[in-house]
């Protein structure tokens, strides 16, 4: 998954972020609702067929490189 | 004792999503009927053949992009209560709702999501993690709230088929006794995608029409059962006098009284002779010259024998009886949306002096029906919900 495949995904579940973001920003930056959260990553987890983590401290490029692995 | 009008209205039913087309739709008279696709009902053959189809979602989040969060978070019931209390609220004209507007809705299951998710785990796929905020039939009441960002009371009534009417009478009563200004009542109902689930259900209780037309023809001697409808939502904002007059808002119609009571006898089926149907109709009409009587009139061949009994234990015979019409037999039996709709309709009756029409066959003698609409003044209208459980609510409207 790429940073803008990943915006897209986010822009089909209709989750707001606050910021426009790039590999290097935190996760929790994003200030996601945990549901939103747990959306996402049910979405992700539902194409890639295993279990992701989301780790508020991650960068989006640490979270991309763990879907991507 | 407060007093309570009703200053908006919004809904949105099968490919009707304006109030002013589906009350154009029902002066028109044609049912809403569609041929049930042959696929529509997993491993099972259906005796009926007609269906309304829900609003389409796509058409909704369309008309209003507002509400597109919601189809990936919420039911589908909630997606069309929140777009058709969007309506209403525009309808009575609020820029800004006050935060402690309640919101009292009816709604019975959401089978969609749980029907969809039962079948997900049969394949040993995990569900949304949405699926809860899904199921719970009180999410249609909790989203309009939240999606205004409302600090008042908000629950969901259940009575089955008189959840609307219960909703909308529950909500007067709280702005009556003077708990608050504004309320959003109504009800929702979405069976859509269900696999055929509640048809299937309703099939197997054989209360479906099985006419050629998918016309129900309620209080008709050609009745065989009801115009099965997948749902939709209607909304009601309803006000306290003074607040609605103190910001010049337009009124349909005043809410002066609401019963409610229950049979205590059948889980599905209504006694031949509704006492307390009866006794409920009478509690609001006693005394006074109702103009208008919006029926139950599923169509179903015993509900419509006992209600024709209980218009004339209340009216006697057809010269004393109010104009009496049946929504459901053009629009479908929406469940828990149906009460809402038809409370709806007296307002928009009694705002406009015009009782829709009823489409008919050959009607049962006795009934004060018409195949026409009837242009007149109506100054008092009741309508009348009977829900299985025995549950029976009535609303009273008046002109303001």
């Amino acid at each position: 998954m790429t940073l803008q495949e990943f915006k897209e995904l986010l822009k089909e579940c209709k989750v707001e972020t606050e910021i426009d973001f790039d590999e290097n920003t935190q996760l929790n930056m994003l200030k996601l609702d945990s549901l939103d959260i747990s959306l996402v990553k049910y979405e992700i987890e539902s194409t890639l067929e295993r279990d992701i983590d989301f780790v508020p401290n991650q960068t989006i490029g640490q979270l991309l490189e763990s879907i991507n692995l | 004792m407060k007093r309570v009008v009703i200053t908006g209205m919004g809904m949105v039913f099968s490919d009707k999503f304006t109030k002013e087309s589906f009350f154009e739709a029902l002066c028109n008279g044609k049912t809403f009927a569609q041929k049930l696709p042959d696929d529509y009902c997993m491993n099972y053959r259906l005796k009926t053949s007609w269906y309304v189809p829900f609003p389409d979602i796509e058409v909704m989040t369309e008309k209003k992009p507002e509400i597109s969060r919601l189809v990936k978070r919420a039911n589908r019931s909630s997606v069309a209560a929140v777009y058709s209390a969007i309506d209403a609220v525009r309808d009575a004209g609020f820029e800004k709702l006050p935060k402690d507007t309640g919101v009292i809705m009816g709604n019975a299951l959401n089978t969609p999501e749980i029907v969809s998710d039962a079948l997900t785990i049969a394949t040993d796929k995990r569900i949304s993690p949405m699926a809860i905020p899904r199921y719970m039939p009180n999410a249609c009441a909790a989203n309009i709230s939240i999606f205004y960002g409302l600090n008042g009371e908000s629950k969901v009534i259940s009575t089955a088929c008189a959840s609307g009417t219960d909703a909308v009478g529950t909500a007067a009563q709280s702005i009556m006794l003077g708990k608050s200004n504004v309320m959003i009542a109504g009800g929702a109902e979405c069976f859509s995608g269900d696999e055929g689930l509640m048809i299937h259900g309703f099939d197997m209780l054989k209360t479906l029409t099985g006419s050629d037309d998918g016309e129900p023809v309620p209080f008709c001697q050609e009745r065989s059962g009801f115009l099965y409808s997948e749902g939709g939502s209607c909304c009601l904002v309803l006000e306290e006098l003074e607040h609605a007059l103190a910001r010049n808002a337009g009124i349909y119609a005043e809410i002066t009284g609401y019963a409610c009571n229950s049979d205590g006898y059948h889980i599905t089926g209504m006694p031949e002779y509704p006492e307390n149907g009866i006794r409920m109709v009478k509690k609001l009409s006693d005394g006074m010259y109702i103009d208008y009587y919006n029926a139950h009139g599923t169509g179903t061949v015993l509900n419509d024998s006992a209600e024709a009994a209980l218009i004339h234990e209340i009216w006697s015979d057809k010269s004393k009886q109010p104009h009496i019409n049946s929504t459901k037999g053009i629009m479908g039996h929406t469940f828990s949306a149906s009460g809402a709709i038809e409370a709806a309709v007296c307002a928009w009756s009694i705002k406009n002096g015009i009782i829709h029409r009823n489409v008919m066959k050959t009607p049962i003698e006795g009934i004060c029906l018409s195949s026409e609409n009837i242009h007149t003044e109506v100054r008092k209208a009741i309508t009348a919900s009977f829900g299985f459980g025995g549950h029976n609510a009535a609303l009273r409207l008046e002109k303001y």
